[in-house]
């Protein structure tokens, strides 16, 4: 017996809900967001009904299917395309002639065709008429199950789009003239040819022939609606030119805010009481050492989580109700100068959460130098794993202002992007310019669910990420903190962490690290694997070295509850409690050095996992060249940090100079 | 409303933002982007910002000129 394989590919235009219903019909976690290009890649998964194994595959979305775009993920697209038995053709509700378009271009392949309707609650025309407008089977996407949608496809049928499009005179005439073919290659021959005969190229009366065929079939059936936006009214004041910058500062605050007051109070608690029962295993050699060092570890990696938490349910509900998208615009004017448009904020966003999947998100920007000019500004977006540094620096330098210096460091670090961006375009750009034109998502309100979802998903992925490698470093601190460079046990100040960390601190004298401080030397190192291990490696060797006995039961709570009843004011910059974790901090760090290691923490070395990514998009050159590039930046403004006022006076003048540079830049461009 | 009815209307019109286009021809701002992103791709019609006080642009500020 004989399995037959059926391949069924969804496809449609950027940010329609293709990956959302992906996830629904198949179970996938699939990475899902409110803009366009969240997918960068084909994704995958099989079933199999009786004899026959589905393969259902979600793609990135498409403008067109015979023109040739410059843009990485649209060749990938058009050759899984060219492969499928049938298409799952994925409309937005809310944009159905718009959607037509693209359905009549997908006819041209000769496939059997599925309309599936997204957003279908902001439908305003009835499931039948707009049957009859696709020609295809069609079915409304909240109410599907994946043996609804096999069922579907079953009856779908391939349909001659020489019976459906209306072409023009010109292209017609044409068509005729060309050897027998299929009508997608005759379009792809004409739409690279001149149009000698007529005064429109070709290209021009292929479009117009398909927006023509749409809008027939759009009136004819009565299905035209212009789509009313209930929040249209909160453009006003988000993207206003004055107010939209201090509304996004301000938000940003709040995120912040509530990540470090509510996600660090918890965060902490679950961490001392983890650090409780590990006090509670007895015994003082090697093997207690060692369990209480990856203990350590282990509770302040899971300290990170409510943090985590908290961050991502705020971030998620940004990208849902569609505010994030508006952010591209307003940072556009900031971009234009540096050659890019908003567009490339779009990555940046996804930075961060993560610099993995922001690296490979380039794909979306059109143009080799400015994708790769994008890739380079990534490093500097913070992630969430530097975020979990921030934190805790924050929290025993700054009391009370903790979320703002947090914020600020966001800031500098979207500044630092786009000014080496500014320079690098200035020595090696080509002088072209992208404009922006993006579709602005509705706003809506966020799925609940779906963000539980993701969010559960992330601090899984996060936990599952972050472990392996916390116990690992924790381990291998440990004993290399017991012993010496002939595996012998020694007193930990002749151990071979202790030796080799002193030595290399000299090297870090610039932003106030040195040999009594070897142990943030060390954690730094430690970074270059994860950035998340830098603060678990820290936490072990200043507690490995002061003998800190944990808080007990009463105090933790006692903290816990006076954080969160006092949380709502330190939004408003009210003080907050020190604990003692934070007070060995302080005695390592004076204020301007703390400051320092956390700038050069957020501008230094990506991670191996990122610069894996970079070199695989790239190319070799380019990853050690950003390797580079972000170690010697960080450098810089480490100094410029500990050197003091007026450093920092210093580094004004050189802003005022840039941003003066950039308008006068930008101005020439508008002019 | 085809690519060649909105480059009708961008020369008889000079400076049209995505809003004029979709209320003259009754069709919503995505689809209007869709149809401007067509000439802006093949380098007939450029983006100009008329503000130019600020480094900020607003989508009400954002014009198209056939070129």
């Amino acid at each position: 017996m004989r399995l037959q394989k059926v391949k069924i590919v969804l496809v449609g235009m950027p940010n329609v809900g293709k990956t959302t219903f992906f996830n629904q019909i198949t179970g996938a976690h699939f990475k899902v967001g409110n803009w366009s290009g969240v997918t960068v890649k084909e994704n995958s998964m099989c079933f199999s009904r009786g004899e026959v194994t589905y393969e259902v595959v979600d793609l990135p979305g498409i403008l067109s299917v015979y023109d040739d775009l410059d843009q990485v993920d649209y060749a990938v697209c058009r050759d899984t395309m060219a492969g499928a038995d049938v298409f799952l053709n994925i409309v937005d509700g809310r944009h159905v002639q718009r959607d037509l378009v693209l359905s009549l271009q997908l006819l041209c392949y000769q496939i059997p065709q599925v309309t599936i309707v997204t957003h279908d609650e902001h439908m305003a025309t009835d499931h039948q008429r707009l049957a009859s407008a696709f020609s295809t089977p069609l079915g409304l996407a909240s109410s599907l199950t994946l043996d609804q949608v096999l069922s579907l496809c079953n009856q779908a049928k391939a349909i001659n789009p020489e019976s459906l499009i209306e072409w023009p005179v010109g292209l017609q005439v044409a068509f005729e003239a060309m050897p027998d073919s299929g009508v997608l290659d005759k379009l792809k021959i004409l739409v690279k040819q001149e149009n000698e005969q007529v005064q429109e190229s070709y290209d021009v009366l292929i479009a117009e022939g398909f927006y023509h065929t749409a809008a027939l079939l759009i009136d004819r059936h009565g299905c035209r609606q212009v789509c009313q936006d209930p929040f249209k009214y909160l453009d006003d004041y988000v993207l206003h030119p004055i107010w939209g910058v201090p509304i996004f500062l301000v938000v940003m605050y709040v995120m912040f805010s509530c990540t470090i007051g509510l996600g660090g109070a918890l965060g902490e608690f679950i961490s001392g009481i983890m650090q409780l029962g590990i006090a509670s295993f007895p015994g003082n050699g090697f093997m207690s050492a060692l369990i209480s060092a990856v203990g350590s570890g282990v509770a302040t990696g899971v300290g990170f989580v409510p943090i985590l938490v908290v961050m991502y349910v705020i971030l998620g509900f940004l990208e849902q109700s569609g505010y994030l998208a508006r952010v591209v615009i307003l940072v556009d004017g900031l971009m234009r100068p540096i050659g890019l448009s908003g567009h490339a904020f779009i990555p940046m966003i996804l930075g961060f959460g993560c610099n993995v999947p922001a690296v490979l998100a380039t794909r979306t920007i059109s143009g080799d130098w400015q994708r790769l000019l994008t890739g380079i500004m990534l490093p500097f977006m913070s992630c969430s794993a530097r975020l979990s540094i921030f934190a805790i620096f924050a929290a025993a330098f700054f009391p009370g202002y903790g979320a703002l210096v947090i914020m600020l460091l966001y800031l500098f670090g979207v500044f630092v992007a786009i000014a080496s961006a500014y320079v690098l375009n200035a020595f090696f750009g080509d002088g072209s310019q992208s404009c922006l034109s993006i579709s602005l998502p509705k706003y809506q309100y966020p799925n609940w669910p779906q963000l539980k979802k993701s969010v559960c998903l992330k601090v899984k992925g996060f936990m599952k990420r972050t472990m392996g490698y916390i116990v690992f470093f924790s381990t291998l601190v440990a004993i290399l903190g017991m012993v010496d460079f002939s595996l012998q046990v020694v007193e930990p100040q002749f151990s071979v962490m202790t030796t080799t960390g002193k030595a290399l601190s000299h090297g870090f004298a610039f932003m106030g690290l040195g040999p009594e401080n070897w142990q943030a030397v060390a954690a730094l190192l430690s970074g270059l694997v994860a950035k998340e291990i830098v603060i678990t490696t820290l936490n072990t060797l200043y507690q490995g070295a002061e003998a800190l006995s944990p808080a007990g039961f009463d105090v933790l709570c006692y903290e816990l509850f006076n954080r969160l009843l006092h949380f709502p004011l330190q939004v408003f910059l009210l003080d907050s409690m020190g604990s003692d974790v934070q007070q060995i901090y302080q005695s390592y760090f004076s204020v301007q050095s703390a400051l320092a290691y956390m700038v050069f923490i957020l501008l230094y070395f990506p991670c191996v996992s990122t610069l894996l990514v970079f070199k695989q998009e790239f190319g070799t050159a380019w990853s050690l060249f950003v390797f580079g590039w972000s170690t010697l930046l960080a450098v810089g403004c480490a100094m410029i940090v500990y050197g003091g006022f007026l450093w920092i006076l210093g580094v004004g003048v050189v802003i005022l100079w840039c941003v003066l540079r950039l308008r006068r830049r930008y101005d020439s461009i508008v002019c | 409303m085809t690519p060649l009815s909105v480059r009708a209307y961008l020369i008889k019109k000079g400076d049209v933002s995505i809003r004029m286009l979709s209320e003259h021809f009754q069709i919503d701002m995505v689809m209007s982007q869709l149809l401007i992103q067509f000439w802006v791709k093949k380098g007939r019609c450029v983006q100009k910002v008329l503000c130019g006080d600020c480094q900020v642009t607003c989508p009400s500020q954002v014009y198209y000129r056939w070129i």
